[in-house]
């Protein structure tokens, strides 16, 4: 018996409860079972289909890619990367005249009397309204209200182009990155960045030959390239969705469902009495998400002016042909096919 | 206790799957509402049917909460209405409500049928059936309709079928004819009416808040004099000769007796506030105050007072109880407060305030909170509440010239909202305008 007790300790566990079980009925031990299966399983499904948002991991696959290399032509990538600095320059030098501006300033007002004070602030004025930047700025809008928009596009990259080199038709970005390592390499170590520039030129046959059927087939490839990386991220996409999100409804969908209604609940404002009115809807929804039926909670009270505005207020805020179908995910139903509507109209007079 | 787990069990399951969502929004814009063709039995009641659609159209259009659908877009013939209204054809032109009414000769005189529907959901809320003598009584029909349809729709009482007394002017500033006249509320031109013949100065008009009375004051040979004007009489009487100071008489709730300031004709600078019982006609003395105490108005349930008064400097509003006692002072803010007027809803109390050289006219809780200034101009005076307390009344001056021309008054209507402001049409001037119950 000892050995036997020592081989298996649950036994006397067993056997304590099989004592019990003379004295006790059948219905006992029914009703014990049934309480520790609920009391797992009540656990189990709250963790199942909680909705708290905490529980719902929000991974979303995020691609990076350049969009100009992407989508760009190539003109207007020159646009961008010439207009671009120049526009943080003038930044930069905005910056520099307002602290040069608020420097100057402090001993100004140490030194001198109020009578003083004006003249130097006359003074810094003018610098500040008359910056370099401001003028090129100027120069673009007047071209920009005299022509098309499609126009001023193709007027406006020449003019940029003309002030900086006068190759003809240089690839952009290649041309920066030559100027401005021919500018700086003046210490001694000018093989690294030259290996650099050497890798940026590798890409040149690749980007630009200027030969249309070259930049066709190009693009094409891209578009090509574009698709599969899409679908590949679209199907990396659903199974994160589907295997993490949709399991329940996510705040994302609740809240869009949530403005839809917002747009068509119309009730007029200053009506007195609605602040302490709270309408309750239950609609059962089709699966094609057009409202299948409703019912109002408490429609005993009716009787109350108040509480009937406001309950037919938001029953054609459900029937509006505006929110039909509901903003819902599809393959969601079995989570909205029976949605409860609290409506608050205590909004109007906050 | 199976049983009763069993349940337990199930409404467990049954609140983790039911999705509740909390709608705490929503858009506060005019309300679309169509309005067919008002169909007659004949020339006349066609005739009949067309004015109170106009009437029913503008009323609820004025009102600022509606909005009527062009009938241009209408896709259901409006005399296929009545008999089944296809609310899908509505619902395609957005129109939420839909009005159809048909006038008839009858026995009694004119009948109107009128219905209304809920487009969105899809059904009758309303239906009803008036009769009137003669034709004189239509716009009074166009009227009720309107306050039908609103109370309907909003929940509250309307306020179409109500009257405004006003006091009408015209001549130069120095020699100003001022003469006692009363409108519809929506200043309708064959409306008017003069109630005084203009040789003696009128002021102030107040309605009884439920008969058709009013109160006014009149200058007769530079003495004051309250009157009480019963409109359905024609019948004016004296309530007394006050030889000082006499500033706005107001009826209490119950209409039995009267509000006032006037102030004793040795000391012009001190007024007191008084009650007048109009039975006994004894006024008795509600304040005591060196100050100036003025302009009172009582709260609908008639325990209160709300008043104006400089006992703490400048002018400024205060609520007691209507025996005089408990004196608080509500207004909170800078600036000259002034015709303090209780809301029929009791929530809220008007006023005019002057700040920064500008009249304005505002609102504030009656506690003194939330105090909004909606209206703003060089000079604006005689706030009054429509009787559900929704909408104010008052009048506006334009500044004046130095050879006595200028100077127009007009009566304006306005949301408590702050917006939907819009003139009210008079034949002359019009000053110190004051709402009627509903008829």
């Amino acid at each position: 018996m000892i050995t036997a007790l020592t081989l298996n300790p649950f036994r006397k566990i067993i056997y304590t409860i099989e004592n019990i079980s003379y004295k006790k009925n059948e219905f006992f031990f029914l009703l014990v079972s049934f309480l520790i299966h609920l009391l797992i399983l009540i656990p189990m499904i709250n963790f199942t289909f909680q909705k708290e948002i905490s529980d719902i991991p929000m991974i979303l696959p995020v691609e990076m890619f350049i969009v100009e290399e992407e989508t760009a032509a190539p003109e207007f990538t020159e646009e961008i990367n010439e207009i671009v600095p120049t526009m943080q320059e003038e930044a930069v030098e905005e910056v520099k005249e307002s602290q040069e501006e608020i420097v100057a300033a402090d001993p100004i007002v140490e030194e001198v009397t109020p009578d003083e004070e004006t003249p130097v602030i006359q003074e810094v004025v003018p610098e500040t309204i008359e910056p370099k930047i401001n003028n090129e700025i100027e120069e673009v809008l007047v071209d920009k209200s005299s022509n098309d928009t499609n126009e001023f596009v193709i007027e406006e990259v020449p003019k940029v182009q003309k002030k900086e080199p006068e190759e003809e038709t240089p690839p952009p970005i290649e041309n920066d990155f030559e100027i401005e390592l021919k500018q700086k390499p003046e210490p001694r170590e000018i093989e690294q960045p030259f290996d650099k520039l050497e890798i940026i030129v590798k890409k040149k046959p690749n980007k630009k030959t200027f030969n249309v059927s070259t930049v066709l087939k190009d693009l094409e490839n891209k578009d090509q390239e574009f698709k599969k990386e899409q679908e590949t991220s679209d199907v990396k996409q659903e199974e994160v969705f589907t295997e993490k999100v949709g399991e329940t409804m996510t705040i994302s969908e609740i809240d869009l469902l949530k403005q839809q209604l917002h747009s068509c609940l119309d009730l007029n404002a200053g009506v007195a009495n609605l602040k302490l009115v709270k309408p309750v809807l239950v609609i059962q929804v089709n699966p094609d998400r057009t409202v299948k039926d409703f019912t109002l909670l408490n429609p005993e009270k009716l009787v109350d002016p108040a509480f009937r505005t406001a309950a037919e207020a938001a029953m054609r805020a459900v029937n509006n042909p505006d929110c039909s179908p509901l903003l819902l995910p599809l393959d969601k139903y079995e989570f909205w096919k029976e949605i409860t509507f609290k409506f608050d109209f205590s909004w109007m007079f906050d | 206790m199976f049983k009763f787990f069993i349940f337990f069990f199930l409404f467990t399951i049954n609140s983790i799957f039911a999705l509740e969502v909390t709608i705490s929004q929503g858009k506060v814009e005019p309300t679309p509402i169509a309005i067919t063709q008002v169909f007659g039995s004949d020339a006349d009641t066609s005739r009949y049917g067309n004015t109170i659609r106009q009437i029913i159209s503008n009323n609820l259009t004025n009102s600022g909460l509606f909005y009527t659908v062009n009938e241009d877009l209408y896709i259901q013939s409006d005399n296929l209405v009545e008999k089944a209204p296809r609310f899908e054809d509505w619902k395609l032109i957005k129109a939420q409500f839909l009005l159809s009414a048909d006038v008839t000769k009858s026995e009694k005189g004119i009948k109107l049928r009128m219905r209304l529907y809920d487009v969105f959901n899809g059904k009758q809320i309303e239906k009803i059936q008036l009769e009137i003598k003669n034709e004189n009584l239509i716009r009074r029909v166009g009227h009720k309709v309107s306050d039908i349809v609103y109370r309907r729709i909003t929940g509250e009482t309307g306020y179409f079928d109500t009257r405004i007394v006003y006091v009408s002017e015209v001549g130069p500033l120095d020699q100003r004819i001022k003469r006692l006249a009363i409108m519809d509320q929506d200043g309708h031109l064959e409306s008017h009416l003069f109630l005084t013949d203009g040789k003696n100065l009128v002021l102030t008009p107040r309605f009884a808040p439920n008969t058709h009375v009013i109160t006014y004051m009149e200058y007769q040979n530079n003495l004051p004099r309250v009157y009480i004007y019963n409109l359905l009489t024609g019948v004016r009487e004296i309530v007394g000769d006050f030889p000082g100071m006499t500033f706005a008489p107001r009826f209490s709730p119950d209409s039995q007796s009267i509000v006032m300031s006037f102030s004793d004709p040795k000391n012009q600078a001190n007024s007191e506030i008084y009650i007048m019982n109009l039975n006994t006609r004894t006024p008795e003395r509600i304040t005591n105050d060196p100050g100036i105490d003025t302009s009172p108005s009582f709260s609908p349930d008639g325990e209160k007072i709300v008043f104006n008064s400089d006992r703490g400097g400048s002018p400024q509003l205060f609520i007691m109880d209507k025996d005089g006692k408990n004196i608080k002072r509500i207004s909170k803010g800078r600036g000259v407060y002034g015709n303090p007027v209780w809301s029929p809803r009791g929530d809220q109390i008007a006023f005019t305030k002057l700040t920064q050289g500008n009249f304005h006219i505002g609102i504030m809780d009656i506690n003194g909170d939330n105090e909004r200034l909606i209206v703003r101009d060089f000079s604006l005076e005689s706030p009054a509440w429509s009787p559900n307390g929704r909408y104010l009344i008052f009048h506006r001056q334009k500044r004046s010239n130095l050879d006595g021309t200028g100077g127009e008054t007009t009566i304006h209507f306005i949301d408590i909202t702050g917006y939907n402001e819009r003139i009210i049409e008079t034949p002359r001037d019009g000053s110190d305008p004051a709402w009627s119950p509903l008829l």
